[in-house]
């Protein structure tokens, strides 16, 4: 959990993931969401 | 004059890239209901080097529409054809934006297009040139279009400039390496924006979206021979696909800014 201040005017440089998820299997690959 | 964002005095603007549909649209209406003005761009039409349909003018107008919606105000809004793969278009709306409304506050480059299936050394010449122009010259592109006009500002600027990444932006993905490389590259630009633009008032930073429910989405399950883009939900954190909305809502908050003192 992160606490973020209200307004982001001091934040730059930043990457923010939204739902980062993970790698997996799928259909019997390695595959991952994008 | 009040302090709010929604005075003709202080209402920013938003030039805002691939906002024909999915997330660029999303952020527009969610900028629009903030009391941004917004221009959206796109394409508007497909492109022969990709394997599915981009969005359409209809689409375009949708997004206008309901970008308007959430502005409460028609003249808030307008929407502009131009493609990320082509600088002149890119400076040309922007000058338009600067002729209509008198500024640019924020760059938001959310244009983006994925291709893949074979392996990262098998991959096309054109598919790898498309992913690297859209994904990531686009970007840089945006930002030759749109920082000299947040620079034009006067001190203290707030400008922002906000690039869509992706989570293969931070993890490599199989049967997309030349998407993944794009990405990796949005972050590495955003972080040089950043040193660059932080003393002169404009922030940089990169959004990192998971599986969103878009067009895109539903290509990259093409790719991976899935039946339905729903099966990325069950290898994603929050078990589920996010709404384009929900992207809108943290490039939202990158685009706020502090309110004056009392």
């Amino acid at each position: 959990m992160a606490v973020l201040p209200e307004a982001a005017s001091g934040m730059t440089g930043a990457v923010v993931p939204v739902d980062g998820g993970m790698t997996a299997t799928l259909t019997g690959r390695s595959a991952a969401a994008t | 004059m009040t302090s709010t964002d929604t005075t003709t005095e202080t209402r920013r603007v938003a030039v805002i890239t691939g906002a024909g549909r999915g997330i660029g649209a999303a952020i527009g209406a969610g900028l629009a209901a903030d009391g941004w003005r917004v221009a959206l761009l796109d394409r508007c039409a497909d492109d022969p080097e990709l394997p599915y349909p981009l969005a359409t003018r209809d689409d375009l107008d949708a997004a206008v529409a309901a970008a308007v919606d959430a502005a409460g105000d028609d003249s808030a809004v307008v929407g502009l054809v131009a493609d990320v793969r082509d600088q002149d278009g890119l400076d040309i709306s922007v000058r338009d934006v600067v002729e209509r409304w008198g500024r640019v506050d924020a760059g938001i480059a959310a244009a983006g297009v994925i291709a893949g299936g074979p392996p990262a050394w098998a991959t096309d010449d054109v598919v790898w040139n498309a992913m690297i122009d859209v994904n990531l010259t686009g970007v840089w592109r945006l930002a030759k279009a749109t920082i000299p006009a947040m620079l034009a500002a006067p001190e203290p600027r707030q400008g922002r400039f906000v690039a869509i990444a992706s989570t293969a932006g931070m993890d490599g993905l199989p049967q997309l390496g030349a998407y993944t490389a794009s990405k990796h590259g949005v972050i590495g630009l955003v972080k040089s924006l950043a040193a660059e633009l932080g003393e002169r008032g404009v922030t940089a930073n990169a959004v990192c979206p998971g599986s969103t429910r878009t067009a895109m989405l539903d290509a990259s399950a093409a790719i991976y021979d899935l039946a339905s883009a729903d099966e990325f939900a069950a290898h994603r954190a929050l078990r589920r696909i996010l709404e384009p909305d929900e992207i809108a809502t943290a490039v939202a908050w990158l685009c706020s800014r502090r309110p004056p003192p009392a």
